[in-house]
């Protein structure tokens, strides 16, 4: 699969929310629990888990589609990588659970297949839509527990800013303009070199963002991605 | 005029930073870091790929376990495997361009090995449906791939971010400063692509 063409032509959806229903499947109510389930269980774990449904794969395969959203939307904890992305397709009738670095011991390959298999199609294959998701969200939560991971502190805003080249071009120009008005005087000038190229920033941020950067998890309605890493690990099926 | 001690220091102080400004603006930093990054990345397609073949002798036992013979398809799997096992997966191989290439194919015949596999053992093996050991070590399988095709795709793309350091004005100077050359990579043809994904 050409990952990296493939990244320019898809248009990632922004996050708003914990529960994504572009697809339409949940009636209201059910979304709104759904919704409500997910934000508490992140409180209470730290573990970010995100549902969604859309009404096209843009003609990828599931896993290509699941990838690129969870490499823009970064669901789950920096440096833990606990975020989960439950992702329904009804059109092409297609299921993917994308487990984040972080749980891939909590849910193996093995267990999301299980999963898809025994609590989320049986539903589907009857047209009960909000039936199956919300099985399969109750495995996900009930494995997703059983990792032991720190619980979760007050979140700190992101200041993944190191692929931010506007950034980098402000910052580099009031550098300069610093080093030209203060003349000779270099002290504070050299500390602030260290941070002028991608040293400092935790170089990191901008390899796994790439295509997304920090724009989209960013949505109005006050969650975004914790910054969580995926490495295509977890189970799709089909119905 | 007369120069004095302290405006000297200063001058010299003064173009200390200017050069390690340029060097910095000539990608002399950031050519080492995408270095890191290709290696990293290639790191990680090694996992993977060490990954699956771990995996492949618990498939093997357990057809073998549900029915007493190896089918044509499962034979090719073994040998596959045993033929990737002889190119040393390398940290180095990136170095390499020939041995590179090497271990692609050999992986990828792993791949088509498995796809043929998965896509016809019912026929050969109708019982294994129903094995969930079996079902277990597929969807493990199917997940090493999805995880393979996922590190290949990152690897190509940390290559081609550092050659385009490497390549393009002005970063080309810092990397050739520390003597950093253009890097092979993956082809991403379709011929490269993994194995057919196989559904329930």
């Amino acid at each position: 699969m050409l990952l990296a063409s493939v990244a320019l032509a898809l248009e990632i959806p922004e996050l708003r929310g914990r529960v994504m229903d572009r697809a339409d499947l949940l009636p209201p109510d059910r979304e709104r629990m759904l919704e409500g389930r997910l934000a508490r269980f992140e409180q209470e774990k730290g573990t970010q888990v995100v549902v969604h449904t859309t009404p096209s794969l843009e003609g990828l395969d599931v896993e290509t589609y699941s990838i690129r959203v969870a490499e823009a939307w970064r669901i789950g904890r920096k440096k833990l990588d606990d975020g989960v992305i439950l992702t329904i397709a009804p059109n092409e009738r297609k299921v993917r659970i994308e487990v984040g670095y972080g749980l891939e011991g909590a849910i193996p390959d093995a267990l999301a297949s299980r999963i898809i298999q025994e609590e989320i199609l049986p539903s589907f294959r009857t047209g009960r839509f909000a039936d199956g998701i919300e099985r399969g969200v109750d495995s996900i939560l009930r494995l997703a527990a059983g990792e032991q991971l720190p619980a979760p502190a007050r979140r700190q805003p992101r200041t993944d800013r190191g692929s931010d080249p506007l950034f980098l071009l402000v910052y580099g120009g009031l550098f300069l303009f610093m080093l030209m008005m203060r003349g000779l005087g270099l002290g504070r000038g050299r500390r602030r070199y260290r941070g002028y190229g991608y040293g400092s920033r935790g170089g990191f941020g901008g390899f796994g963002g790439g295509f997304g950067g920090g724009g989209f998890s960013r949505g109005g309605g006050g969650f975004s991605g914790g910054g969580g890493r995926f490495g295509g690990g977890g189970a799709s099926g089909s119905w | 005029m007369k120069c004095t001690k302290s405006m000297r220091g200063a001058r010299i102080r003064l173009a200390t930073v200017l050069v390690a400004l340029s060097l910095g603006a000539c990608g002399y930093n950031s050519v080492i870091q995408a270095d890191e990054e290709v290696k990293a990345a290639w790191g990680e397609v090694q996992n993977q790929y060490q990954r699956r073949l771990d995996l492949i002798p618990n498939l093997v036992a357990t057809v073998k376990g549900a029915a007493d013979f190896e089918s044509e398809t499962l034979k090719e799997v073994t040998e596959a495997r045993a033929s990737a096992m002889q190119t040393r997966l390398d940290p180095s191989a990136i170095d390499d361009p020939a041995k590179l290439r090497e271990i692609e194919q050999s992986q990828q015949r792993v791949s088509l090995a498995l796809g043929r596999f998965f896509a016809g053992y019912t026929e050969a093996y109708p019982q294994l449906q129903s094995v969930a050991a079996f079902r277990d070590l597929q969807a493990q399988l199917e997940g090493t791939e999805n995880r393979i095709a996922v590190a290949r795709g990152r690897f190509i793309e940390s290559v081609g971010r550092y050659n385009r350091i490497v390549l393009e004005f002005p970063t080309s100077i810092g990397a050739s400063l520390r003597g950093k050359e253009v890097r092979p990579s993956f082809e991403a043809s379709p011929g490269a692509e993994d194995a057919p994904k196989v559904q329930f």
